[in-house]
């Protein structure tokens, strides 16, 4: 059984399964109180499924982009289970788990995936279609303005995320435009259930933040 | 015998340990992010959050793995809650909680203050009521420390905490950072009567702290020097500095003092802790004030003053002792004023 978490964005979600499906999911639209109604939900989870927390046999977290403190609360949960559970985990982008969702609602369509990143710009990604359940990489992930992200897009892309209307708008027609959707952990989960997990002891996955922190230098007197 | 695995993120300090109800620290590991802050001169919040969650988990598997307890054998686990940095917090408090549900150990969420409030119950027999001095970057407040979850706020600074006007006082001298250690080591040798600066507050008919305007007016006293200045000028601005802030602890305290006896509560010491409280000058005029009132003054050891895990994870065995835990649905708070009847004052922010 896999635990897949995702709060990287504005959503909080879960979901239970392994490579035969998902046996519980759960998903909620927030950008706040994610770190308090976590570990709630992975509970219900728990008791939803009788699945006990030692019955895991690997974890798998979305590591960014998104914002800040909603990424490293799904990062911070995810390496601690690994801590007390010592089983492995699984660390993917929450682009590449848009893709994905988006792969498989249009297969045979490039994928590019889009968060809002505010100040002008988007988190971007962009995709390929590759053998079920994947969406290959064809591009880095990159914090860049909406316009110049819309420059990778090529005819019949299918634009996904909440930054997806925000290059959609740089775009004429010939895109299939999937606003407002966020990283949903059962796409995270078949990622993670298709791939082989990484073996412990790996290193923990660390932080996408695609952006350096604010912090300015002291001028000097 | 109960035994607590403690974490603390609220700063930049990322620490974790694991202590007894028989006031063993069977582990106690504090990785300073230091080096991370030092060319800012200051804590910069994103970048602390950043190494917590970099660093937390690898931290906690080496404390459990030093003190030879398995996770599956502790009793609870407990992190701060706040106040502080709410990213860091935030980190520490989620680690914690995703510990409690693989494990299903009770989860204690620790109040920063509360932990250095009691980190003297730990490491000295002493009992109720004691006044505490909470001296650091963060906070600056003098509380009654009348039992476990029972606090009375007694003053508290109005703006700046004390060491934060050693952090800018360093800052401003281009001492490096911290600034605390920078000032008080510039400070020695030098002349405290040569600047005279204000010692705000000292006086009044109340416990509370100021510092902004002997923040002021050093920087005053700084730019009316000749620049650049000496070593000289440097070290008799610190040690001017130093001495201010030095007559206002001791008038705050030892008002404090004569308030409690006044009404009728006598405490059994004065104990200082928090970051401030490793000044060795401030120390030893702490404890002729405390002396002269015939009051022992007690500090746990340095490394127990400052931000550690240990202090955590004793407030969490006094919690798990007293009955008290939380649930996992639990937030992190920026702001958590131990005593919750005291009035937020007016430019303190989150250091009230």
């Amino acid at each position: 059984m896999i635990l897949a978490i995702d709060t990287a964005s504005r959503a909080l979600s879960i979901a239970l399964g392994d490579g035969r499906g998902v046996s519980y999911a759960a998903h909620q639209m927030r950008s706040r109180g994610q770190a308090e109604n976590l570990m709630p939900m992975i509970a219900r989870g728990f008791r939803a499924t009788g699945c006990r927390p030692d019955d895991l046999t690997g974890l798998a977290v979305t590591v960014g982009p998104g914002t800040f403190t909603g990424l490293r609360i799904g990062l911070a949960a995810a390496r601690a289970m690994r801590v007390a559970l010592n089983v492995p985990l699984f660390g993917m982008s929450a682009l590449e788990v848009l893709a994905a969702e988006a792969a498989s609602r249009f297969p045979d369509r490039p994928v590019l995936a889009a968060l809002d990143a505010r100040r002008d710009q988007v988190y971007a990604q962009m995709f390929r279609r590759a053998a079920p359940p994947f969406a290959e990489c064809w591009s880095a992930p990159m914090a860049i303005a909406a316009g110049d992200a819309a420059q990778m897009a090529v005819p019949g892309t299918v634009l996904i995320g909440n930054g997806a209307a925000l290059v959609a708008a740089h775009l004429g027609g010939e895109t299939v435009v999937l606003d407002g959707v966020e990283p949903d952990a059962r796409h995270l989960l078949r990622l993670a259930a298709a791939r082989p997990l990484p073996a412990y002891p790996v290193p923990s996955p660390g932080p996408l933040y695609l952006r350096a922190p604010d912090a300015k230098l002291p001028t000097r007197r | 015998m109960s035994i607590v695995l403690g974490i603390e993120t609220s700063c930049d300090e990322t620490a974790a340990a694991v202590v007894t109800s028989d006031k063993r620290i069977l582990a106690n590991i504090v990785h300073s992010q230091v080096e991370a802050h030092r060319p800012f001169a200051g804590v910069v919040p994103e970048i602390a959050a950043r190494a917590h969650v970099e660093k937390l988990d690898g931290i906690v598997a080496r404390c459990l793995d030093e003190s030879g307890i398995r996770l599956g054998d502790v009793d609870a686990i407990a992190a701060t809650a706040g106040p502080g940095l709410i990213g860091g917090v935030i980190v520490g408090l989620t680690t914690a909680k995703a510990l409690a549900l693989a494990t299903g150990k009770p989860l204690i969420a620790v109040n920063h203050l509360e932990a250095h409030a009691l980190t003297v119950r730990m490491t000295s027999d002493i009992a109720f009521p004691y006044l505490l001095l909470l001296v650091s970057g963060g906070h600056c407040q003098i509380l009654l420390v009348r039992g476990v979850g029972d606090y009375r706020r007694l003053g508290s600074t109005i703006d700046d905490a004390v060491g934060e006007a050693f952090d800018k006082t360093a800052k401003l001298l281009d001492l490096g950072f911290p600034g605390g250690p920078a000032v008080e080591k510039m400070a020695q040798g030098g002349d405290p009567a040569r600047f005279a600066l204000p010692r705000p507050m000292r006086g009044r008919d109340h416990m509370d702290f100021s510092f902004s305007g002997l923040k002021t007016a050093v920087r005053k006293a700084a730019s009316e020097l000749e620049q650049p200045p000496t070593r000289h000028d440097l070290a008799d601005l610190c040690a001017g500095f130093q001495a201010a802030v030095a007559d206002v602890l001791e008038d705050r305290i030892g008002r404090a003092i004569d308030h409690c006896r006044a009404s009728g509560t006598a405490p059994t010491g004065l104990v200082i802790a928090g970051g401030v409280a490793a000044n060795r000058m401030l120390r030893a005029r702490l404890t002729e004030t405390a002396a002269d009132r015939d009051l022992p003054m007690i500090a746990p050891p340095i490394a127990l003053c400052t931000d550690n895990g240990a202090m955590v994870a004793w407030a969490g065995v006094e919690r798990l002792l007293a009955g008290s835990t939380d649930s996992l649905d639990v937030g992190a708070r920026a702001r958590w004023p131990l005593d919750a009847d005291a009035d937020p004052l007016p430019f303190a922010g989150v250091k009230a």
